[in-house]
């Protein structure tokens, strides 16, 4: 019982990164119908520049990582208006190539800026190296800290998506565009605080988890990998679809060790994750809208 | 529509998926290129009094080979300058310079200077290919020198081989790559990773103290044949009789917990690892986290300060088993690779395994081609190579001796620890 609790724990935490990873990717997919390739590597530089900030320039973990998120916040802004909007109306593959772009050109800016070398961002008080122990079952409080960051993340996204007025505006360019802009409501806000709202989740995710995989210059495009098939998996509309895409991704691989022959057992997941597409090509958690199936 | 687009999305993620549980380690984007100094030199031996017809006589016995003239041996080196391996390819072009400017500021050899081009591979194998196209076609290179990586070697040593250029010390432990016949020009002081595997296995079960309870010893090894080369090898070895619960990992791999936890599970006292620093840092964390009291193993590339850096007090007491001295060591060849890699512009940091192998390759290959003289080419240099006798690198490595069957130069065994939070030798293995 101890191990499988254990086990548990550790599919949860892998899990908690795919949906972080997945809900970026779904925030701006539902409303811009847009695969934002960049969205890794984004992520690994907000947790580098976090790194920079609380090593080399020595400023309070806190506020490196606020700095760095509202930097990269602002970048995004930036990115958004001078890459991203011109080409809003134009054809679906030319914004997905110049999210190629951006994949490459922040890549190398991360290299050249940050070094090859593997870094560690240290938490203040060391508390990634300590664990406790309940009933034999024995955690981490880093991880203690991400799994209850990332619920905050996620009721805050859930919040602004489903309380605010820029919420609302998401969901009524995500349900039709041509009647949200009838309704007077303007594109480039929302493609704008779309964008912002997805690389600050993203980069938040970034930040969690540099002090599990350690700051290397594509620590983060592995989880991109999977939060995308999470993504899928949850139907890549729906927010918290790919959040428990993400947990059942995490779940799967963590349980494949256990239970299934040593040879297969890192390929299993990836086989249930195929038939489950096989057999819902929609996801797991989206269902058709009453139109589509007429 | 949209139901075609989420199919083709689904198809997508299938596919991604499994191109990363494929693929290599290999996510930057741009290739970069850069060329060491090559000093122009020239000093000819032979004498203009000899007649026409004693000069065609000694052309024809000594062929020179591609990439040679009587002022220049043209080399190349393919690293990973950019990606997640980039600081093993800096480190290792810091060395492979520090051997150029040795050579060539002492006059050369036999009257030519060294000129090296390196082309970044990102460690990727498709771009290690296009490397050597380049190498042959282009620069028109005599040998390879110290490239990093199996699977970019094992793609491009065909074209060494048909081009007849030397594939020479490079960081490679696929197993194919030793065997003369297939490759008669590769030569290497990094023993391959199944060798690697019966040396630690024999160290352990032979004169390891493990203490007075039965070890249970297990591999954590990658999918793929190299890592199931790796678990046969500690099969095969003296500590075969302990081995249980060997797990293996994926490239896309975010953790490795799942597999740490079947360790403990089975009782695993001694894990043996081969991955990097890195992920040798994140899998001594997680044994941590996990709870995992097991001693952890690893080869030559997890002997960087790096991995201190990474862990901290936890990577005190981790093992390695490797070819090469540890970087404290007192043994002379580390005072003047230290003097060298100083003046070639490295700092400390850049001295690590990938630094070492690839100037104590620079060792042999300087040796080699003064014993080669002036009729410089594959054959002949690689008969001066295996003709080399216990030479010595200063104690960086066992002396060396290459095997003619494999090419393979170094047979020793030494183990590492970390102690005091430095890599210390304890043991000549």
């Amino acid at each position: 019982m101890t191990e499988f609790i254990q086990l548990l724990w550790s599919g949860i935490l892998n899990g908690m990164l795919y949906a972080l990873i997945g809900l970026s990717l779904v925030l701006i997919f539902k409303t811009a119908r847009i695969l934002n390739f960049a969205a890794g590597t984004m992520a690994g530089f907000t947790g580098w520049f976090a790194w920079w900030w609380a090593t080399k320039q020595g400023i309070p973990f806190l506020l490196a990582i606020l700095v760095a998120i509202v930097m990269v916040a602002v970048a995004t802004l930036l990115i958004e208006r001078l890459t991203i909007r011109p080409l809003i109306n134009e054809n679906f593959l030319s914004i997905v190539t110049i999210t190629l772009g951006l994949e490459f050109l922040i890549a190398n800016l991360s290299i050249n800026f940050f070094g090859g070398r593997a870094e560690s961002l240290r938490i203040p008080g060391d508390i990634q190296f300590k664990n406790f122990e309940i009933g034999g079952v024995r955690f981490n409080w880093w991880h203690v800290v991400i799994l209850i960051s990332t619920f905050i993340i996620l009721a805050i996204v859930g919040y602004i998506v489903n309380r605010t007025e820029l919420g609302l505006a998401m969901r009524a360019f995500a349900e039709d565009k041509d009647a949200a802009r009838l309704m007077g409501i303007k594109e480039s806000t929302v493609s704008q605080w779309t964008w912002t709202l997805s690389v600050t989740v993203g980069g938040l995710a970034g930040i969690l988890f540099a002090p599990v995989l350690f700051l290397q210059q594509d620590y983060m495009n592995i989880p991109f990998i999977k939060g995308f098939v999470a993504a899928i998996l949850g139907g890549f509309t729906s927010l918290s679809g790919g959040v428990l895409g993400g947990l059942l991704l995490g779940e799967l691989e963590a349980f494949a060790v256990k239970y299934a022959p040593r040879q297969m057992a890192a390929a299993l997941p990836v086989i249930i994750v195929f038939f489950i597409l096989l057999i819902r090509p929609r996801g797991l958690f989206t269902r058709a809208k009453a139109h589509e199936r007429v | 529509m949209r139901k075609n687009a989420l199919k083709l999305l689904a198809l997508l993620a299938v596919f991604s998926f499994i191109a990363v549980g494929c693929g290599d380690d290999d996510d930057s984007s741009s290739a970069s290129s850069s060329e060491s100094s090559s000093s122009e030199s020239s000093s000819s031996e032979s004498s203009s009094s000899e007649s026409s017809s004693s000069e065609e006589a000694a052309a024809e016995e000594c062929e020179i080979g591609p990439g040679v003239s009587d002022t220049e041996i043209k080399l190349g080196s393919s690293l990973p300058l950019t990606g997640n391996l980039a600081a093993l390819g800096v480190q290792a072009e810091f060395a492979l310079n520090a051997t150029i400017n040795r050579i060539n500021d002492g006059g050369g050899i036999a009257g030519r200077t060294i000129s090296l081009t390196v082309q970044d591979d990102e460690f990727n194998p498709e771009k290690t290919v296009a490397n050597a196209q380049y190498f042959i076609d282009q620069v028109g290179v005599f040998g390879v020198w110290g490239s990093i990586g199996s699977a970019p070697t094992v793609a491009a040593i065909p074209l060494h081989d048909e081009a007849g250029i030397m594939t020479l010390f490079t960081w490679s432990q696929d197993t194919s790559l030793f065997d003369r016949e297939a490759h008669p020009y590769f030569f290497s002081l990094n023993p391959s990773g199944y060798k690697q595997a019966v040396a630690f296995s024999n160290y352990f079960g032979n004169k390891f103290d493990y203490g007075s309870e039965t070890p249970v010893v297990a591999g954590l090894v990658l999918s793929s044949p190299d890592g199931e080369e790796a678990a046969q090898g500690v099969r095969d070895g003296a500590a075969g009789q302990f081995e249980g619960g060997t797990q293996n990992w994926e490239r896309d791999a975010a953790t490795y917990q799942p597999q740490l936890l079947a360790m403990k599970d089975a009782g695993v006292t001694d894990v043996y690892t081969v991955v990097g620093d890195t992920q040798f840092a994140q899998i001594i964390q997680e044994m941590d986290q996990v709870g995992l009291e097991a001693r952890v193993w690893g080869t030559n590339a997890v002997v960087t300060s790096n991995l201190i850096d990474l862990v901290g007090e936890l990577a005190e007491g981790a093992l390695a088993v490797t070819v090469m001295t540890g970087l404290n060591a007192d043994v002379p060849g580390l005072v003047t690779f230290r003097e060298e890699m100083a003046a070639a512009g490295a700092s400390e940091a850049d001295l690590s395994s990938a630094s070492m192998l690839a100037y104590s390759g620079g060792l042999v290959l300087e040796q080699a081609l003064r014993d080669v003289g002036e009729c410089l080419n594959a054959d002949a240099l690689a008969d001066a190579i295996l003709a080399l006798e216990d030479f010595s690198t200063g104690g960086i490595m066992a002396p060396i001796n290459f095997d003619p069957a494999t090419g393979l130069g170094n047979q020793g065994a030494i183990i590492q620890q970390v102690v005091n939070g430095e890599w210390v030798t304890v043991d000549e293995g």
